[in-house]
């Protein structure tokens, strides 16, 4: 029946080429018009199986929550510059509003000057509540220290998590700040504006506004788009102007380095490159391919047509994928460069022959008829294993894995359908063409490979010793490959040098957080404080954000009441300021190197207690006790004080009369009695956590490190499930994944040996013919996994589905040799090799050239599994015609000897 | 003549296996109450931790201990920024004091904090005392299994409400040394802490383990201690041990 189609075909072609090609280009144009609205999605999430319920809470949480998806812009230079930056670029940002819904980069000022004091927890408002029963300069002070020893020296675990470890970073930021201002206002008083003394009320009260990092090299904006990440198109619109306007804004400030980052900078990031790349690789695969083509087979025109058909193809896959999956992943980006590699194959092999009979002086009719019949069946039959050892992924649990089964099985077919048709009804216009020009002059025969005879012969004379000698290898290569370790580093298969990653990293560093959050939601206020306080408590926690920060529980606001009131009777009672006299100064300075004391010891107990920032702030106010050149600022302001005893005063008593107003009149207004509730709440304050129907509330949870280290991960994910069955978020999912996908990856592999074995069996008719097809195939992997070790390469989430897709490749060459000596013949070794070898060993160079074209992808995933597939075509193809002869020279002597 | 020694030593080594076989879970518990209680010790130890910016610190300090770890000081003398840098440790960590020569003062750091983390470490203050098995804990013997390739017993104890503020413990004690090899903590049924002892050396005649690593299960921190140097039972006066004597050099 095969037979009879194939005939059916090379006629058609001869007779009626032009009809062939009408229908074929009608099918494309029709398939392009699908293509064009094939969508690429990046991010590893669209590889978990959809249904996951991780999957569902988190599209879930993003769709319910405008702040799930922030473009996060980062910026890195000196303090002023920063801010000066922050306050320009947020109004340019915002102004984007077709795009953006709004910019955060301050505190909730207002609301935090409101409802400041109920916001404090009970103990701390107990240790500071003297702070303001006199403001005047040397009671404010003393009772700064009494609250100083009281809160953070006194208190073993004062700085023991890292919300606490913030806070005091928070606090010792505000006295750096009131010491700085102190210090121009004793230098001179010039400087003398109530609005330094103001702002250093301020921030002693409530601290930096901006959301800058402790050491104020580092500044965040959050800005929260109109839409969500789902969005690819827009993502990529939106993140585009942002950073156009970023670049213009960072040119002003000299040695500043911003841009964006989290999730959509990654996810644009992503896209970009992977549709690049897409383009790149597949281009560079293609020419490589063809000029091998032309190379070995010293034809023009031919490889070219080989070329638009096997396009034909590739583009009949990109509509059917539109139809079916409707956007790329990952894994299924890839498809166009893996198809190449494959579906060139069919035409080598087609031309092959062709080109061989007509050489032989055949009519293009009689040559095509050939071609077909000689060639035809081990493409169809190549064509059908290898698309149905990729079809056999379909059953993985993971979208990535299964979708890839279907657009690469599917696409093998396509490629194989484009090859037999498109190409014969091509070549016989091009010979038309051609015989009008050479006047029926035979074609120059093409280049043989002989050295493959050659050598297969040689070994099929010394199979036993050849065998053993690929055993040893085998163990030894199967050894190394058992050593392969995983790269859990997702960061680590995108493209290198992308300023989103830089500032992730930064982030990380200055914050003490990473963007790879994790993200509960609560049924409650009163569950999110409770999962807040959870998460809080936990060392790998680097800070949680929630509702709760803002809506204390009644019971804590009714605590805290009594001493809010205190706080307010002391500000209303006592607005008396005495100034500094003489003897008020001496104590004045004394209390000035008691702060000092209190700070060194901090900074001693910070650092026995390997809480760094702590440390590194102290040291900012105190020096740094290792360095020699390092001062104090508590110091440096005594001495310059005591230069000029009655001067100071005077200054010093200037600074009063600015500072302790403001001071009492923010306090004041922080020290309202009335509850919060959740509608007091200032609505960025709940977009941000509350979601759009208000029956839920997001709990977002950073870790302190990387969670790209499979421990660490491991060890996150299982802490935060334990907290909240219902976590989800990028380090859960990406767990979850890893095991989906060795999983996927170990079924996949083994089902697409069983279903490869089936099909030699059903092709071969004969299980000897079958094992021996297999038993190149099998080494072949192993070599690979294990060359790649030796070469110092590890397995990632995306090279790791090289190892099914292998085996539907590799299983090739065995085949093809094997029904060649199966046509030719006992003692025809050295003629099976000469010409199937040659065939052979192209389609496994051209195979190689397109995947590793991969390697010229900027997304590092991609170049990984081209790597891998790279060395697993050359193994392959390797123990093809070391152990096919082998195998087939030991079957023939023990055949002999029985005789 | 050596197959004669062989022959006694294989003897007395069957005659401890057999004899050790048929203690009851109370003796055996008195056995390593009796190894591990220390009335006194002074040395030198490392301490290797994890700071909050995810790098290794290595602190080494001197340290004298006596009334069974109920009373602790330590002197730090490595690196140079915490040289002579003190804690003191009183009423099993309920009481403890801060003094540094960088201000020479004494602070009193915390009360009623045996719960709580010993700096920067992942022991907390009550893991540092010594305690004593029968008075602290109700315990069950669970079986017998193989810790670091020595047969152990492995011990379910439940603190008394004088003791200890962990759910359980699970403790693995070397079966032939009577000295505890792992002990895992217990909160809210779930495993917090492990304790895990190694190079385990004879000091005058205590077992004692040169190596204590102490894993938080569940945030991943882990604090080393490595013993420099150990003397047990000297006499340390009781006098060191008060806040008076920090600010002597």
């Amino acid at each position: 029946m095969r037979e009879n189609l194939l005939k059916m075909i090379a006629r058609t072609a001869e007779k009626r080429a032009g009809f062939m090609l009408l229908i074929a280009l009608l099918i494309t144009v029709i398939a392009s018009g699908f293509a064009s609205k094939l969508q690429l999605t990046m991010h590893f999430k669209n590889l978990m199986p959809q249904n996951h319920p991780m999957v569902k809470e988190f599209n879930q949480v993003i769709d319910d929550y405008d702040t799930a998806s922030m473009i996060i812009i980062a910026a890195q230079g000196n303090e002023q510059d920063l801010k000066n930056f922050a306050d320009n670029i947020a109004v340019k940002v915002a102004a984007l509003d077709k795009f953006i819904n709004r910019v955060d980069y301050k505190l909730e000022r207002d609301f935090i000057l409101t409802h400041g004091f109920k916001l404090q927890k009970e103990k701390d408002l107990k240790n500071s509540r003297d702070l303001f029963k006199d403001l005047s300069l040397l009671p404010w002070l003393k009772h700064l220290n009494d609250n100083f020893e009281k809160t953070w020296v006194q208190d073993d675990e004062s700085i023991s998590t890292s919300e606490k470890e913030n806070n005091a970073v928070l606090f010792l930021d505000g006295i750096k700040f009131w010491l700085q201002t102190l210090e121009s206002y004793t230098e001179s008083d010039s400087n003398s504006t109530s609005d330094t003394a103001r702002m250093a009320a301020e921030r002693i009260l409530i601290g930096d506004q901006y959301f800058i990092s402790g050491d104020k090299k580092m500044l965040l904006l959050f800005a929260q788009p109109t839409f969500t990440i789902n969005e690819i198109d827009r993502v990529i619109e939106v993140e585009n102007n942002v950073d156009s306007l970023i670049a213009i804004e960072a040119a002003k400030y000299p040695g500043m380095f911003a841009g964006t980052t989290g999730m959509f900078a990654l996810s644009r990031d992503e896209t970009v490159a992977a549709s690049e790349d897409m383009y790149i690789t597949s281009l560079v695969a293609l020419v490589l391919i063809l000029a091998l083509f032309i190379i070995s087979f010293r034809m023009w025109v031919a490889p070219l047509l080989a070329g638009i058909s096997l396009t034909i193809g590739i583009i009949w896959t990109a509509g059917f994928a539109a139809l079916t999956v409707g956007s790329l992943n990952i894994m299924t980006s890839m498809f166009s460069v893996i198809l190449i590699g494959l579906g060139v194959d069919f035409s080598i092999h087609l031309i092959s022959v062709y080109s061989e009979k007509r050489t032989q002086g055949n009519n293009v009719g009689e040559a095509l008829e050939m071609a077909l019949l000689k060639s035809g069946n081990g493409i169809i039959t190549g064509a059908l294993t290898t698309a149905a050892a990729f079809l056999t992924l379909m059953i993985s649990e993971s979208a990535g894995m299964s979708e890839f089964g279907l657009v690469a099985g599917s696409g093998v077919i396509f490629c194989m359908l484009a090859t037999i048709t498109i190409l014969p009804a091509m070549l016989v216009y091009r010979d038309k063409l051609l015989d009008k020009f050479r006047g029926g002059k035979t074609l120059p025969p093409a280049p043989q490979f002989k050295f493959l005879g050659t050598v297969g012969n040689a070994i099929s004379h010394r199979p036993v010793l050849v065998l053993i000698f690929l055993t040893l290898i085998t163990i030894a290569l199967f050894y190394s490959a058992m050593h392969i370790t995983f790269d859990y580093n997702y960061l680590n298969m995108e493209p290198v040098g992308l300023t989103s990653i830089k500032l992730q990293h930064a982030m990380e560093k200055e914050f003490n957080v990473t963007p790879d959050f994790a993200i509960v939601t609560a049924s409650s206020v009163e569950e999110a404080r409770k999962l807040t306080d959870a998460a809080n408590d936990l060392k790998m926690i680097g800070m949680v954000t929630s509702i709760s920060q803002y809506l204390p529980s009644q019971e804590e606001q009714k605590k805290r009441l009594p001493i809010i009131q205190e706080i307010k009777k002391s500000l209303q009672d006592n607005n008396r300021i005495t100034p500094l006299n003489k003897t008020g100064f001496d104590n004045y300075l004394d209390e000035l190197n008691r702060l000092e004391d209190n700070i060194v010891e901090l900074a001693q107990l910070a650092f026995l207690g390997g809480q760094d920032r702590v440390d590194k702030k102290c040291k900012e106010i105190v020096g740094d006790p290792e360095a020699d050149n390092s001062s104090s600022l508590l110091s440096t302001l005594a001495q310059k004080l005591k230069v000029n005893p009655p001067q100071a005063i005077e200054r010093l008593n200037t600074f009063e009369k600015y500072f302790a107003p403001h001071f009492r009149e923010l306090a004041l207004g922080m020290a309202t009695t009335t509850p919060i509730t959740l509608d007091d709440l200032p609505q960025n304050i709940k977009s941000r956590f509350v979601s759009k129907s208000g029956e839920k509330f997001l709990v977002t949870i950073y870790p302190k490190e990387q969670v790209w280290n499979l421990e660490f991960l491991k060890r996150f994910t299982e802490r935060m499930q334990k907290l909240d069955p219902r976590v989800t978020g990028v380090p859960p999912i990406f767990y979850v994944l890893i095991d989906i996908i060795a999983r996927d990856g170990r079924i996949a592999a083994g089902l697409t040996v069983a279903v490869v074995f089936l099909l030699l069996l059903i092709d071969f008719r004969n299980f000897r013919s079958a094992i021996f097809a297999m038993i190149p195939l099998l080494t072949g992997a192993i070599w690979m996994i294990g060359t790649m070790q030796l070469v110092g390469l590890q397995l990632t989430m995306v090279n790791l589905m090289g190892l099914p897709l292998i085996i539907g490749i590799g299983i090739d060459d065995g085949v093809h040799i094997l029904h060649r000596y199966e046509i030719e013949g006992k003692g025809h070794i050295r003629e099976v090799f000469s010409s199937t070898g040659k065939a052979v060993f192209l389609t496994s160079l051209t195979t190689m050239l397109a995947f590793g074209s991969l390697v010229f992808a900027t997304y590092r995933g991609l170049g990984s599994l081209g790597i891998a597939l790279f060395i697993g075509v050359g193994t392959c193809f390797l123990t093809s015609v070391i152990i096919m002869p082998a195998l087939l020279g030991l079957m023939e002597k023990i055949g002999n000897s029985k005789k | 003549m050596k197959s004669f020694l062989f022959a006694i030593v294989a003897f007395v080594l069957c005659s401890t296996l057999v004899y050790a076989q048929s203690l009851s879970p109370k003796e055996i518990i008195k056995k390593i109450d009796d190894t591990e209680r220390i009335t006194s010790s002074k040395g030198s130890t490392r301490q290797i931790i994890t700071t909050s910016s995810g790098q290794k610190r290595t602190l080494e300090m001197d340290y004298w201990s006596r009334d069974r770890n109920d009373k602790q000081l330590m002197l730090y003398t490595a690196p140079k920024r915490v040289e002579g840098d003190k804690i003191l440790m009183l009423d099993e960590g309920n009481d403890i004091w801060f003094y540094t020569p960088k201000t020479d003062r004494v602070r009193h750091l915390a009360s009623h904090a045996r719960k709580q983390k010993v700096q920067g470490s992942d022991f907390s203050y009550e893991d540092m005392a010594s305690g004593e098995i029968e008075k602290d804990y109700t315990y069950k013997l669970l079986g017998e299994e193989k810790v670091s390739d020595r047969d152990c017993y492995q011990f379910e104890l439940i603190p008394t409400p004088s003791g200890p503020s962990y759910q359980k413990l699970i403790l693995w004690a070397d079966k032939e040394k009577f000295l505890t090899l792992r002990i895992d903590y217990y909160e809210a049924d779930d495993i917090l802490k492990r304790l895990t002892m190694s190079d385990i050396r004879n000091i005058d005649g205590h077992w004692t383990a040169m190596n204590m690593t102490m894993k938080n299960l569940q945030d991943g921190g882990e604090t080393v201690m490595e013993t420099i140097e150990i003397q047990f039972d000297i006499d340390i006066p009781d006098e060191i041990f008060t806040t008076r004597n920090l600010k002597k050099r």
